[in-house]
């Protein structure tokens, strides 16, 4: 039994070395400190009034969930856990039909590879999400 | 195929669905890898291999389909044959923990490249990246199941065998 135990011990230590390898190689580029950054939120739709909006924010949050939770009070998002992470389901009092929309999630000119949840805040980055159909 | 074996199919392929839905709760951590090799050695290639068949079936029914359910045909079938082949070798229970390890860490990759066939290398690459810690939680947690409970469970499960008469 000792043995077994010893041995499951290393097999741990190893998980553990190589969740942190994992975390060091693949995880978000987080950047610690004060930012300034910029979000936009274009949603426009016929038989709705559109909603263009561009923000500047000062924010000390690591990940674009987190800013987007922090400035709730302006941008009043909604998400829904996912397999993928969060997933932003409506913006400043906008809910997307799930089943013909959804919010496009650019960062500066190009649509982001990540979720909100997995993406860094960069200092002096523009975040964009733009309502769009399918 | 006698009814026995049917109904024998039917008993393990109900052990495997109700096993993996106990354990679902818990992300990546699974009982299915575990049953399948300790089947195949008291069951034998066949009729563990008729068995994944079923399971993956089952799957189908409850969960609707999907391509990666359609990976569960050749994944199952794989982790059983490799079980045929080597399991006779292994003497210990170290060596079945290292196989269901080993088969834990690479679940991941064996999905991404059959995903790959349908929405090709630039979504695989990614998906197989960001599931690497749920692989290694898959591996590690795999590997202590076998470890602990290899042994007691093959003994159990054999007696029962035997009182069945099935050879």
């Amino acid at each position: 039994m000792n043995k077994k135990i010893i041995i499951i011990g290393l097999v741990l230590l190893l998980a553990i070395a190589g969740l942190y390898g994992y975390n060091r190689f693949f995880g978000p580029d987080v950047e610690k400190g004060s930012k300034e950054i910029t979000v936009e939120i274009v949603i426009e739709k016929e038989g709705i009034d559109a909603i263009k909006e561009t923000f500047t924010f000062k924010t000390d949050t690591e990940t674009v969930y987190d800013l987007l939770v922090e400035k709730s009070d302006k941008l009043s998002p909604k998400f829904l856990d996912s397999d993928y992470g969060k997933m932003l389901i409506g913006i400043m009092g906008y809910d997307v039909d799930a089943n013909s929309e959804y919010l496009r999630f650019d960062i500066g000119t190009e649509m982001s590879m990540t979720g909100v949840s997995d993406t860094p805040v960069k200092n002096g980055e523009t975040y964009r999400f733009v309502l769009e159909s399918f | 195929m006698k009814a026995k074996d049917i109904t024998l199919i039917a008993l393990l392929s109900a052990s495997l669905t109700a096993g993996k839905m106990v354990m679902s709760f818990v992300p990546n951590i699974e009982i299915v890898t575990f049953l399948f090799i300790v089947y195949t050695m008291l069951f034998g290639f066949k009729r563990t291999l008729a068995t994944s068949f079923i399971f993956s079936t089952t799957e189908i029914l409850i969960y609707g389909f999907g391509t990666w359910l359609l990976g569960y045909y050749i994944i199952w079938p794989m982790l059983i044959l490799i079980t045929a082949v080597i399991g006779k070798k292994i003497k210990s229970e170290y060596g079945f923990a290292l196989l269901a390890g080993l088969f834990g860490l690479t679940f991941g990759l064996f999905f991404a490249v059959f995903e790959s066939v349908f929405y090709g290398i630039g979504y695989a690459i990614p998906y197989w990246i960001r599931g690497i810690p749920f692989d290694i939680v898959h591996g590690v947690s795999n590997f202590i199941l076998m470890l602990f409970l290899y042994k007691p469970i093959l003994r159990t499960v054999g007696n029962i065998k035997e009182k069945m008469h099935f050879i």
